[in-house]
């Protein structure tokens, strides 16, 4: 147990140092949020019942979101790419818990756009960005870590999988900020996409934020939330569990490990 | 005990080719590879490109899944006990990728000693030992992209002794290095085949097979045509002498008539700047020349010598050709 | 004339090289719908427009990808190392560098086209038989001179040496500034002065004209200057080439600063 956490903290400390020098990247955790931020402020402002946590909070999340997504699949190309994949691979280490870690150190990284997302509501926009149940929000951000943690968990086994799986990433955005709920309810999508929102962890990491931000549930229903948060994560851990057996299987039988 | 067992292993690799249509292909890397290297031995894989000696150590190494046949390494099978192995085992595929090269060398060792597995408090002064071992103590700590193709090459042989393994392969190790760098390389090999390390060894380098290792396979198309010490195998060439012939701008058909002669066993012609070298094994070896040099008659000849088989030339005969 | 065709035949070919559909369908075709299916429903749930202004605004801003497009073809060329042979042929530049955005406009129109189709079948948006030919116009008219600001982009990538940065900052202004989301007047001043000064903001004034059945001339000023503006840059993307290929004949290096 111990040394699965060294190693999935070796990764993360890796990630993160790989993750924080990439114009990319930077640009999903600062300037992706910034313009989503500015372009639904504007664009929800007229509510009657607008509250600007609300896009504060969803801005925030599709930074961490968009900044999993392409940190979390390009962590296997990358490697594919430095000729690491095999070696580490080859380790007697998990990979499941190396890419655990890798997860981690980009969702730390990730973090920034939290505090760019505030800075956007508050500074540029000079709106009282107050949050109404601090704990409540602190705890439901921490559990969104662990939402988003364990849908990014998913990409690998599809990375490696799929060596141009990159090409397909730009369509895995708006979806998820759509079928989450990052900025409008999804009440107003079609009505068979709900069971759909209602399986992501993502999608209850939003209405935790949301609800805590704007003090629309008590802590007995946010810990309901957090229950089927946790039980969502769960699933989708065994889910990729298993995938990633299958997929290192898979790659081991055909040889596509290495970047030739 | 053995180190490496593989019996009867085939490896096919299917690839699609085509874009509206597509079409299989199915290429045959391994075709029923016996083999067998006892612990404490030093092993020589050698083989053209495209004989199969990577996929044999990407097998090995539990890279590669074998389509049929078995393997064990130091008793573990290689396809569902690949963590037992992975523990014991260390190597390098020769080239400069394998690095991460914003890291400094001390942090890339670091990184993979705990993906190994090495005790907390062992990890610093190992990493020290090991960069000592490999010469590069001074530049430990500066990023990796900075290195040469010889640092990058010692720094993944000090990656792979990191958990002290007791089987190491080296897939062409000493390819691409300076003479010195690449001589400094084989030292290190040898004392750690002396310290009773398993050491498998593939190399385009005979005189490296020659000089190192203790038996040596030939595979070629997928399975081995010859085993043995390098004496074994060039006992093999005992009837044969070479002869050399240097020569300007040889002609094609002079080299067809070269293959003709009933002496010849068989002729390899290699590039050598503005010249070709022609190396033609026969058993005749002096008596051979003269009717040689009638074959090549409009050819501008150079440099003339005859000389016993080598290794090399062993090899030359089990797979026809140099590469 | 044959040169402009002969450079978009083999643009297009190089850029999906895979020649496989599927990476063609889902990042031309399935993006651009899922980003006007997001942000028309935020626009929805804001209310403060129609929802025909955000359906209209974001198919007609599906011309975005474009710029994508050509900056990334023409910054292409300085990493193939192809650059130095194209500048040094004697062939003139221009019918080479517009080939290179013509397929990008059949590429644009028809991710414009799956958009529009989008919005009618699944958000019911109506627009009327008058309104057609000018929408297609203005389709047209977009992507065009959105290819101006990606000639623009792929010149200056050469100095900051990132065209997919680039283009993804571009995208992104146009999306802020150029009213497909937000009416121009209610951006600071600033911000609407910026929008003014870029392509594609009046074609989507003009598309917006014409789905309410407006008659082809109503929008003709508009895309007229539409099209003047993003001539402007492709004018601007020519003469910053020329400038780097001075430079570089100077330094002696012709692939990049």
């Amino acid at each position: 147990m111990i040394a699965a956490l060294r190693v999935a903290r070796a990764a993360a400390e890796l990630q993160f140092r790989e993750v924080a020098v990439s114009g990319f990247l930077l640009f999903g955790a600062l300037v992706q949020p910034f313009f989503i931020g500015v372009m639904t402020m504007f664009m929800l402002r007229h509510r009657p019942d607008f509250d600007p946590v609300y896009v504060v909070v969803g801005a925030a999340l599709s930074g961490l979101w968009s900044v999993l997504l392409f940190a979390g699949t390009s962590a296997i190309s990358h490697e594919r790419s430095l000729g690491t994949l095999e070696l580490v691979v080859a380790s007697p280490a998990s990979f499941f818990v190396l890419y655990g870690g890798k997860i981690a150190g980009t969702l730390a990284f990730s973090l920034v756009s939290v505090v760019f997302s505030y800075a956007i509501g508050a500074w540029l926009f000079r709106y009282p960005i107050t949050v109404a149940d601090p704990v409540g929000f602190a705890l439901s951000l921490l559990f969104a870590l662990v939402a988003l943690w364990a849908t990014g968990m998913l990409f690998a086994p599809l990375g490696i999988l799929w060596r141009a799986v990159g090409q397909f990433l730009g369509v895995l955005e708006y979806p998820i900020y759509s079928l989450s709920g990052f900025l409008f309810p999804v009440l107003l999508l079609p009505v068979w996409t709900l069971p759909v929102s209602y399986a992501l962890p993502p999608y209850w990491a939003a209405v935790a934020l949301h609800a805590s931000a704007r003090g629309e549930f008590d802590l007995p229903a946010l810990a309901r939330v957090w229950a089927v948060l946790l039980v969502t994560a769960v699933l989708l851990m065994l889910v990729s569990s298993r995938l990633f057996l299958a997929v290192l299987y898979r790659a081991r039988r055909a040889g596509s490990l290495a970047l030739t | 005990m053995n180190a490496i067992e593989l019996h009867d292993i085939h490896r096919i690799f299917r690839t699609t080719t085509g874009t509206i249509r597509r079409h299989r292909k199915d290429v045959v890397a391994l075709d029923g590879l016996s083999l067998e290297v006892p612990e404490g031995e030093l092993f020589g894989l050698l083989g053209p490109n495209g004989a199969g000696k990577t996929t044999t150590i990407k097998i090995l190494t539990t890279l590669l899944i074998p389509t049929s046949g078995t393997g064990m390494v130091l008793g573990f099978d290689v396809v569902r006990e690949a963590k037992h192995i992975r523990k014991r085992i260390g190597f390098v595929f020769g080239g400069e990728r394998g690095l991460y090269y914003r890291l400094s060398g001390a942090d890339n060792l670091r990184y993979f000693a705990e993906l190994y597995g090495v005790a907390p408090r062992e990890i610093g002064p190992r990493v020290v030992e090991l960069l000592g071992l490999v010469g590069l103590t001074d530049r430990a700590d500066e990023r990796v992209e900075g290195y040469s193709r010889g640092m990058k090459q010692r720094l993944h042989l000090a990656r792979t002794l990191l958990h002290r393994p007791r089987v190491l392969f080296l897939d062409e190790p000493t390819i691409g290095l300076d003479p010195i760098g690449a001589r400094e390389l084989r030292k290190i090999v040898t004392d750690l085949h002396a310290e009773g390390t398993t050491i498998v060894l593939t190399t385009h380098y005979l005189f490296e097979a020659d000089a190192m290792c203790q038996r040596i396979g030939v595979i070629d198309h997928g399975h081995l045509v010859a085993l043995g010490t390098p004496s074994e195998l060039k006992s093999n060439v005992t009837d044969l002498g070479v002869v050399e012939l240097e020569v300007f701008g040889v002609d094609p058909a002079a080299i067809e008539r070269l293959r003709g002669l009933d002496f010849v066993d068989s002729v390899v012609v290699e590039q050598r700047d503005l010249r070709q070298l022609v190396r033609v094994q026969t058993q005749l070896a002096e008596q051979a020349v003269a009717p040689l040099l009638a074959a090549l008659r409009g050819s501008q000849i150079g440099r003339v010598a005859v000389r016993e088989a080598t290794l090399e030339d062993a090899y030359v005969r089990l797979v026809g050709r140099v590469e | 004339m044959r040169l402009f065709l002969v450079t978009a035949h083999y643009t297009f070919r190089a850029l999906f090289h895979w020649l496989r559909p599927v990476p063609y369908l889902v990042n031309r075709l399935l993006f651009p719908l899922v980003q006007l299916t997001f942000f028309a429903l935020v626009g929805q749930y804001g209310g403060s427009q129609s929802l025909s202004f955000y359906l209209v605004g974001n198919a007609i801003g599906v011309a975005t990808l474009s710029t994508f497009g050509v900056s990334q073809a023409v910054a292409d060329e300085r990493w193939q190392g192809t650059l130095s042979y194209i500048l040094a042929a004697p062939a003139p530049r221009v019918p080479i560098f517009f080939g290179r955005a013509a397929y990008h406009v059949v590429d644009g129109m028809l991710n414009m086209a799956g958009a529009f189709a989008l919005a009618i079948l699944v958000f019911g948006l109506r627009v009327p038989l008058e309104g057609v030919a000018g929408l297609v116009l203005s389709m047209l008219v977009a992507t065009v001179a959105l290819c101006g600001v990606g000639l623009l982009l792929g010149a200056v990538a050469y100095i900051f040496l990132d065209a997919i940065l680039l283009a993804n900052w571009a995208m992104f202004i146009l999306l802020l500034l150029t009213g497909m989301n937000i009416p121009l007047s209610e951006l600071p001043p600033f911000a609407a002065a910026i929008g003014e000064a870029l392509p594609l903001t009046r074609s989507i004034a003009a598309a917006r004209l014409y789905a309410t059945g407006a008659p082809l001339d109503a929008g003709f000023a508009l895309l007229a200057a539409d099209l003047a503006i993003g001539a402007g840059y492709a004018v601007a993307g020519y003469f910053v080439f020329g400038w780097l290929e001075t430079r570089s004949r100077i330094q002696g290096r012709l692939e990049g600063v």
